[in-house]
């Protein structure tokens, strides 16, 4: 897409975090915007920020994991703003836990918003990409898309699946001709309330995480692009229609690590891991 | 929930349709080996190979036979209870009857689960005029109901040559007026009726599409356009690309074209019989335009979704390269088919979206927006 400008985009998980920097930034190039989230209060604000560069901002409360919340949304987006170009397939949540340690509600909790959140999004706004005559469906895997982590099987899982589900589509897409294209965002550690939002474990204790309620603040320690930047390279990234697109340093080399060492790869992590944890 | 009024199938039939699903499950290579070898390629596509292998089957159980329009319309039945598959799940389904140009009509409805308030399609039917019924359909119908989270009313309308042209314009117009009317006693939306139909049923519904506003009336809310023949004036490449060999032949359409309305004559420019020849074609209903690769009525379909865009219709092309005509019926043993369809739904879906958005733009008359419908599941 080469330019935003009077185009429509929706975006999921805009209450904070890169979904509103998007939310901003699209808003800044003239591009129309339809936001959603849980947290109604984020979105208020989102909806002032993004408000205030003269486009047309609509907001409404969306669980993505709820097909039937979803569906009726992206009808209303069309209603409303009478096409829709654009979906950020943004919202996600992130649950660490070990694979034995992990509670069932939890890792369906995180499959629900990660993964189905993601296919529900993409299949309720592709009807209405296709009629617009220029679409285009950005969905945000993760660096744990690229490479597994311990302690974040569940979210790896979905993660992975995010990538091969969007890789899947554009691949679709391409072959059909079809005028809409897929981009699949790889974040590394992106200053977000994603680690704040998150349910931990006791069972990462196992791993060396010490000071459970602080963990977060360890997390965050390694994030270091803001989720301005992100917004920005995402954009960049779906104008020159870009099949992935690598966000921070950090996803950088381990996306080159695991290209080098596709499976022994995972000896590097657990060096990292307890490297960072024990810091 | 009440499925009695889907088609009988006995034991031959099911173990036929066995058969047919085990076909369409084989790899791809054992699939274009048992057809006889290569690949086949025309014009840049690759026919799916399980209808390649299908198209094979049909060839040695012998083509259409263009005999009578009673033993053409037994032996379509026949075929269609051998593809259409175990019938997909919808809330509920019951047999009615509606009021016809001349005389009431047997109808079809399928109601959604959770679909009180959700849009509701008027659906005809394809068979070149001349055969196809609320049977023949029933599969995909279903799928349309239950993927696109809508109502559907498939109308049994009058055929050929029993009934020659104008008789079937007149009762698929006639059926959009009785939805309208009726679409709350359906549980349906009565702001947004659409219509839809496969072939010779595209016909109908892009001739219906024109004449509901013609004079003035409410149009219906989205035209869905499933191969359409559109035009029998002028001789498109597609027509000779797939003269033979892709199921519909063009010595079947110039069969169906006889029985509908007779030799050629001036009647073919009419819009009422070929919808491209229409003076106008713009402020029409948003349309989905869908065509098959291996399609003889290809061209036709396309010209006519660049008619429609061309007067600024909203409309949204949509070619499915490795598809035959036909594909629309063969849901339930062909998986290339039934995703197809699966689509179609979604984008019929969203026609009844953009619908409220130009409604509410004030282009067409006003709808009601508080419910959008069911959910597709």
């Amino acid at each position: 897409m080469k330019s935003f400008s009077n185009k429509v985009a929706a975006i999921t998980g805009a209450g904070s975090g890169m979904g509103r920097s998007l939310a901003i930034k699209l808003a800044q190039r003239g591009c129309h915007v339809a936001v959603s989230d849980v947290n109604e209060v984020g979105l208020a604000e989102t909806v002032r920020l993004a408000g205030s560069h003269g486009v047309k901002v609509t907001s409404k409360r969306v669980d993505v994991s709820k097909r039937e919340e979803v569906y009726t949304w992206a009808d209303e987006v069309v209603v409303d703003h009478g096409k829709c170009n654009l979906i950020f397939n943004n919202a996600g949540v992130a649950y660490g836990a070990t694979v034995e340690g992990c509670d069932y509600d939890d890792a369906e909790w995180v499959v629900g918003i990660n993964f189905w959140g993601v296919v529900y999004g993409t299949k309720a706004f592709l009807p209405h990409l296709r009629a617009s005559g220029e679409g285009h469906v950005v969905n945000t895997s993760s660096l744990f898309g690229l490479l597994a982590f311990p302690g974040q099987s569940t979210y790896n899982a979905t993660k992975f699946a995010v990538r091969g589900f969007t890789e899947a589509l554009r691949i679709e897409l391409d072959m059909t001709g079809a005028p809409i294209s897929a981009t699949s965002v790889h974040p590394g550690g992106i200053k977000t309330n994603i680690a704040r939002t998150a349910r931990m474990s006791n069972s990462v204790a196992d791993l060396g995480v010490k000071d459970l309620a602080n963990s977060h603040h360890q997390i965050e320690k390694h994030f270091r692009v803001t989720a301005d930047d992100a917004a920005e390279t995402i954009l960049r990234g779906v104008r020159r229609n870009a099949r992935r697109v690598l966000i921070g340093t950090d996803a950088k080399v381990y996306d080159l690590v695991q290209r080098l060492i596709p499976s022994s790869y995972q000896w590097i992590v657990i060096k990292a891991a307890s490297f960072a944890m024990k810091q | 929930m009440s499925d009695s009024s889907a088609p009988r199938r006995g034991l031959s039939d099911r173990l036929g349709a066995s058969v047919m699903s085990a076909l369409c499950s084989l790899p791809e290579r054992v699939q274009v080996a048992l057809s006889g070898g290569a690949p086949v390629v025309i014009d840049g596509h690759a026919l799916a190979p399980e209808l390649q292998l299908l198209l094979a089957a049909n060839e040695k159980r012998g083509q259409m036979a263009l005999t009578t329009p009673v033993e053409l319309r037994r032996q379509q039945s026949d075929a269609a209870r051998l593809i259409s598959g175990r019938p997909t799940r919808v809330g509920a389904v019951r047999d009615l009857d509606i009021d016809g140009a001349a005389g009431k009509l047997r109808a079809r409805h399928y109601a959604p689960e959770r679909g009180e308030g959700a849009p509701l399609l008027v659906f005809f039917h394809g068979g070149g005029f001349v055969f196809g019924d609320l049977d023949t359909h029933d599969a995909p119908c279903r799928v349309l109901c239950r993927h696109g989270g809508m109502h559907v009313l498939a109308v049994a309308y009058r055929l050929a040559p029993e009934n020659p042209f104008p008789a079937p314009v007149e009762d698929a117009l006639a059926a959009l007026r009785w939805a309208q009317t009726h679409a709350t006693e359906l549980g349906a939306d009565p702001g947004r009726v659409g219509v839809g139909g496969d072939s010779a049923g595209a016909n109908l519904s892009a001739v219906v599409a024109q004449l509901a506003v013609a004079d003035g009336g409410v149009g219906p809310a989205c035209q869905m356009l499933i191969y359409p023949a559109v035009d029998r004036t002028k001789a498109y490449p597609s027509m000779d690309l797939f003269a033979e060999g892709f199921f519909l032949t063009r010595a079947s359409i110039d069969w169906f074209t006889h029985q509908y309305s007779g030799p050629p004559g001036p009647h073919l420019r009419d819009p009422r019989h070929g919808p491209l020849h229409a003076a106008s074609h713009a402020d029409l209903a948003p349309a989905l335009v869908v065509t098959a690769g291996f399609d003889p009525l290809r061209d036709e379909g396309a010209a006519y979704a660049e008619a429609l865009l061309a007067a600024g219709t909203i409309t949204v092309p949509r070619c499915f390269h490795s598809l035959i005509h036909g594909f629309f019926n063969m849901v339930g043993v062909s998986p290339a088919c039934r995703d197809a369809v699966i689509e179609i739904a979604g984008a019929t879906r969203a026609l009844f979206a953009i619908h409220a958005a130009e409604s509410r733009r004030g282009s067409i008359a006003s709808v009601r927006l508080d419910n959008h419908g069911a959910t597709p599941s």
